[in-house]
């Protein structure tokens, strides 16, 4: 049975120590190096430090692994002892992170995750990563066979692709340009009625403000660049996570490298994949580029980033990418397509907002500026939602090929191409409203299987089309 | 097709730990009562009958359901799969395809060996499902069983 690496025991003491030790050494210094006075005054500090320490070592000592030819073996925890034993065939994703600092020290994070993961019990997460040394980390890939085949397939993201990825992925950039512009047209309306009570606020915030010289915008610019910094810090993240981005197809599955600062390294079981998204906003439709996502335990939500496959690329390059890395995974045309498009619930809003705006500022006429303004804000934001849903109608629909599912849908704004196997498949459901009766249409969801079911929603489905599909 | 149920060693504990549990509440509420909350008798009432409630939850629930969970649980191992029968008022059960489990983990507390406070945790996709309060022997029996049944599993495919 072998140990962690030591470094781990840095990472078990966690924050506190630090915040206790830092201040004890610095205690030598104040009572100039006089050594009998500094422990009269901090030996209970050292007393915790020390707990803190040992606790921290015996953590390390009592978690111990063993790996052989066909499973490896863990066994954590001294008071609450927990073993297990995960043979290599029920393996989903293998994944190996080298963050910044700890490759001087030669250790590897490790986490092994099968179709039991679920990414979202965060001590799952912790509990399973295992820190090894670099000797170890050889050994794991040498144990599990992970052999690269004699022409090997690569795909390297270039840099354009991944900058292009970040900034449209970046979970801010979307709403960034809305909110500013709400923000700043906003606050010039309000402010004459809310200076007096906000002017505190103000005053602290543009003391900061170096640039902000008029009160009435200098709140409003504030949050703008708050938002603008979070959004870069987010583009940031997601463009480092995702550098030097690149899989390899191997006889068993799948390698995906990618990280900069911290390097990360996938082994993707092929027969694992739950399914392939290729996912488009409206602009990536009319650019005719996809960007592409597996679904498989383990992959990318482990590290918390995204399951990414091809950041982004042109739809031709995708479908040949995923011939080669992944050739069970074809795409068929739609036998099935939609018979409606669900128009109905933006086109109400946008007759709901427009008579509500003109309602309301009838009867508040002090307050007409700024219900006109939200009014026009709300109402571009479904008048988008309409466009995407009337070009959803046109795309939407089910395909069938000899080993797959090809199921393509709407979800809020985007665009989903989902290629299941019917492996992978735990069941559909057809569900019917009133209204769906009457025109003849059908909702059609796919659960597949993975962490939890997950189900794919195509709606407005011809209904008898759909059945004679499925019998057949 | 073999049976298991839950361990009467694992039960005295529990009680022991509830026992110290409520008697811990009681002195703190007695605490509260006549020492911080003194002047307040509207409160005191309050608490008291909030305490009585409690104390009366606790007996029952340690000497009637407790006891009658403990004798309604049993683990059912057949060829191709596992059932797990529990509950009092609601009856469960759940059924688990052996085919279907990724990986097994036990769970033991060495310094109460002879407690048999050991529970077998059995990952399904998607899903953990736990077997609690086995004995030592059972906790050993199960996991053999369970690893032989993969390995035969997988010598067939």
């Amino acid at each position: 049975m072998r140990h962690q690496h030591k470094i781990v025991i840095l990472k078990y003491v966690k924050g506190k120590f630090w915040l206790m030790l830092l201040p004890v050494l610095r205690g030598i210094f104040s009572w100039k190096y006089d050594v009998y006075y500094w422990f009269r005054n901090v030996w209970m500090d050292i007393i915790v430090i020390l707990i803190i320490l040992i606790s921290a070592i015996l953590k390390w000592y009592f978690v111990q692994f063993k790996l052989n030819e066909k499973e490896i073996y863990v066994r954590k925890g001294a008071l609450f002892r927990r073993d297990f034993c995960i043979p290599f065939s029920v393996i989903s994703t293998v994944c190996f992170c080298r963050p910044l600092i700890f490759r001087p020290f030669k250790a590897v994070k490790f986490c092994v995750c099968t179709d039991s993961y679920r990414s979202k019990k965060r001590k799952q997460r912790r509990r399973d990563t295992l820190v090894v040394t670099e000797i170890d980390y050889l050994q794991i890939c040498n144990n599990m066979g992970f052999e690269k085949r004699g022409l090997a397939t690569d795909y390297i993201a270039s840099k354009k692709e991944l900058l292009i990825f970040s900034t449209l992925f970046s979970s801010t950039f979307s709403g960034l340009i809305y909110l500013g512009t709400l923000i700043i047209r906003g606050e010039k309306i309000v402010g004459e009625k809310i200076k007096i009570k906000i002017f505190s606020v103000i005053n602290m915030t543009t003391e900061t403000m170096i640039f902000a010289k008029d009160n009435t915008a200098s709140f409003a610019v504030a949050v703008v660049v708050i938002i603008s910094v979070a959004w870069v810090m987010s583009f940031a993240k997601s463009f480092l996570r995702h550098m030097n981005f690149k899989i390899r197809s191997f006889e068993k599955g799948l390698e995906v490298e990618n990280g900069h600062f911290s390097r990360w390294k996938y082994y993707v079981n092929s027969s694992k994949i739950n399914y392939i998204d290729l996912r488009q906003n409206m602009l990536m439709k009319t650019a005719h580029i996809v960007s592409a996502h597996i679904s498989c335990a383990g992959y990318k939500t482990v590290g918390n980033g995204q399951s990414v496959f091809i950041p982004v690329t042109t739809k031709k390059q995708a479908a040949a990418a995923m011939k080669e890395l992944l050739p069970g995974f074809t795409q068929s045309n739609n036998l099935v397509s939609a018979k409606q498009a669900r128009v109905w619930m933006p086109l109400t809003f946008v007759i709901g907002v427009f008579v509500g705006v003109k309602y309301l500022s009838s009867i508040f006429s002090e307050w007409r500026s700024l219900i006109v303004f939200l009014g026009v804000m709300l109402e571009v934001m479904f008048l988008y939602l309409l466009a995407v849903k009337i070009t959803a109608k046109l795309t939407t629909g089910i395909g069938v090929s000899e080993e797959t599912l090809s199921l393509r849908y709407c979800k809020a704004f985007r665009f989903h191409t989902v290629v299941v196997p019917k492996a992978r498949i735990a069941y559909i459901k057809i569900q019917r409203t009133p209204f769906q009766q009457i025109s003849g249409s059908c909702d059609v969801i796919v659960y597949t299987k993975g962490e939890g079911l997950r189900g794919h929603r195509v709606s407005g489905i011809d209904y008898k089309k759909i059945v004679f599909l499925m019998r057949n | 097709m073999d049976k298991y149920y839950l361990d009467k060693n694992a039960l005295a504990i529990l009680n022991v730990i509830i026992i110290c549990i409520s008697v811990c509440i009681i002195v703190v509420i007695k605490y509260l009562l006549y020492y911080k909350l003194a002047e307040y008798n509207a409160v005191k009432l309050a608490i008291e009958i909030v305490a009585a409630g409690l104390v009366t939850i606790y007996v029952v629930w340690l000497l009637i359901i407790l006891p009658m969970w403990y004798r309604s649980v049993c683990y059912t191992l057949s060829k191709d799969e596992l059932r797990i029968n529990s509950g009092v008022v609601l009856r469960k059960l759940i059924c688990v395809k052996l085919a279907d489990v990724q990986y097994i983990e036990t769970l033991k507390v060495p310094i109460f060996y002879k407690a048999s406070l050991n529970f077998l945790l059995i990952n399904i996709s998607g899903k953990r499902v736990v077997l609690k309060y086995l004995s030592n022997a059972h906790l050993e029996e199960l996991y053999n069983k369970l690893i032989q049944f993969g390995k035969d599993r997988k010598s067939k495919a």
